[in-house]
């Protein structure tokens, strides 16, 4: 089954099939976002790549503690609470 | 970026900056600026497109059916591309395409609204930018130095 839907699949056609891993999706989200958002900020391109690599990390941090902090409260505090 | 108290009104560098993602850029003298920005822009449409297919660019969408939308709007910042792929997408290959549902729609969509939004921050940065620099008859063209 899993080769006929992978013959079947046409690029930008047919979605791809990350339905389990898709989190794993933010992290060229934000080396892109990274890209575009310092392409316009910096005053120099001189090693460009490492104003990049720390926003991206920056992103990708902040919405792992966004999750945990999600999930500490919607699993633990508020079941608690109730 | 510029300096504050250099900027002027560049209307055609905004325009072009609008019609095709850093080209803006290409006409305030900054190449590697206008070609970064064209990697960011077209990396987030393409990665959008390529994860829910293009079907996560619609502006036909029914708010009860299949999503909202709304979110057109921010990913048409991207300029005139996403207006043609969603006209592709309605009237050119619409049996052909695959719904994309779920998370994977979600995270395509995302893709192409934040390429939108970043798109339209260069744009406005195009549009009050310092003037290019002039070239003096029989000097060297700039560089790719921002």
């Amino acid at each position: 089954m899993t080769d006929i839907l992978t013959l079947a699949y046409t690029p930008f056609l047919d979605p791809l099939d990350l339905h389990r891993g898709w989190w794993f999706l933010l992290i060229p989200l934000a080396i892109f976002m990274s890209i575009a958002w310092k392409a316009v900020r910096v005053s120099s391109f001189q090693a460009f790549w490492r104003p990049v690599l720390v926003m991206s990390l920056q992103i990708v941090f902040a919405m792992v503690a966004l999750a945990v902090g999600a999930f500490l409260v919607v699993g633990l505090l508020i079941p608690a609470l109730g | 970026m510029t300096t504050r108290g250099s900027e002027t009104f560049q209307p055609v560098a905004a325009v072009l900056a609008y019609l095709v993602p850093g080209a803006g850029y290409l006409v305030l003298g900054q190449r590697a600026r206008a070609l970064w920005v064209f990697i960011g822009v077209m990396g987030l449409v393409l990665g959008g497109t390529l994860i829910g297919g293009i079907d996560v660019i619609d502006r036909h969408r029914d708010n009860s059916v299949d999503g909202d939308p709304w979110w057109f709007i921010p990913q048409a910042g991207a300029g005139p591309l996403i207006f043609a792929i969603d006209w592709v997408r309605e009237y050119r290959l619409k049996e052909e395409i695959t719904p994309s549902i779920s998370r994977v729609n979600e995270v395509g969509t995302l893709y192409v609204v934040m390429a939108g939004m970043l798109n339209l921050i260069a744009v406005v940065d195009c549009a009050w930018h310092r003037p290019p620099p002039r070239r003096r008859p029989g000097a060297a063209p700039p560089g790719g130095a921002a």
